[in-house]
């Protein structure tokens, strides 16, 4: 990594974080191109469950191919910026018509700007 | 015809929280949480030249963006493409100032900047081609729609 600083999330650090969130942007594919949307999510059971507004194009477009990143991030101040994205498959909820979703935390980037060394030690990063 | 009206470029403008989505190597997506900077026409983003999505734009440069800010009840999806610009260490908007919505510590500005400088950090150029508004981050709850 050379002089940057591992901040990734611990597991449960990870689900701390998930716990605490309401939205979500949602990627996934037209095709071979990516696309993004906001959505509603919680986290339940060590799975997200996402749920897309009623008139998404996305829940079309998941229904045709299943592949999905969910983001979460937050950003009250700088060394409190966290970000989790989740990488899976997304699986439609039973009765939901695909509107609503799950995924895995098989998968997963995170980082934590509170693990950053604090200026004056040295270091410092650019979001 | 251009994707940015009058509308979008003032969301644009006022908001700089942005996601920007792309795909790995697999095909499959993936994004992240930048600062978005929009000094008119495209969006730029400074990041590390050796950084996963300086490799996942240049194998594919298909894109999207989220600018979603916190207390919108609007965000705005751009899809279009992505590339590093070539010769670019610092963003058209200036390396010194961070946007006024983005709350940076001290010392922070200063520090990209050099990196910026060094040639350690490029520019990702996002060219939008479609724009649309959807309900934002403090829209109604989705779930409840």
């Amino acid at each position: 990594m050379g002089d940057r600083p591992d901040i990734s999330m611990t597991t449960d650090e990870i689900t701390a974080f998930l716990g605490t969130q309401r939205r979500v942007v949602v990627a996934a594919l037209d095709g071979t191109a990516p696309v993004g949307t906001v959505a509603a999510v919680r986290l339940d059971g060590g799975e997200l469950e996402v749920t897309l507004r009623t008139d998404d194009d996305v829940r079309a477009l998941l229904a045709s191919d299943d592949r999905v990143c969910v983001i979460a991030e937050q950003f009250p101040t700088y060394y409190e910026i966290k970000a989790v994205c989740a990488h899976g498959r997304a699986r439609s909820v039973d009765g939901s018509g695909g509107r609503t979703f799950r995924v895995g935390l098989d998968d997963v980037t995170s980082f934590d700007f509170g693990k950053l060394p604090r200026k004056g030690d040295g270091s410092g990063a650019a979001r | 015809m251009t994707a940015i009206g009058p509308e979008e470029d003032a969301f644009l403008r006022a908001s700089s929280r942005v996601f920007l989505v792309g795909t790995r190597a697999d095909g499959s997506p993936t994004g992240w949480p930048m600062v978005g900077l929009y000094p008119g026409g495209a969006l730029e983003f400074s990041t590390y030249g050796t950084s996963q999505k300086v490799k996942d734009f240049t194998r594919n440069p298909a894109a999207a963006c989220v600018v979603a800010p916190l207390d919108g009840e609007r965000a705005l999806v751009l899809r279009g493409s992505c590339a590093t610009a070539g010769g670019q260490h610092e963003p058209s908007t200036g390396g010194s100032n961070p946007p006024a919505d983005v709350r940076v510590a001290d010392g922070i500005a200063e520090g990209a900047r050099a990196r910026m400088l060094s040639g350690k950090r490029v520019v990702l150029r996002f060219a939008p081609e479609h724009a649309t508004f959807v309900p934002g981050w403090a829209a109604e709850e989705p779930g409840d729609g």
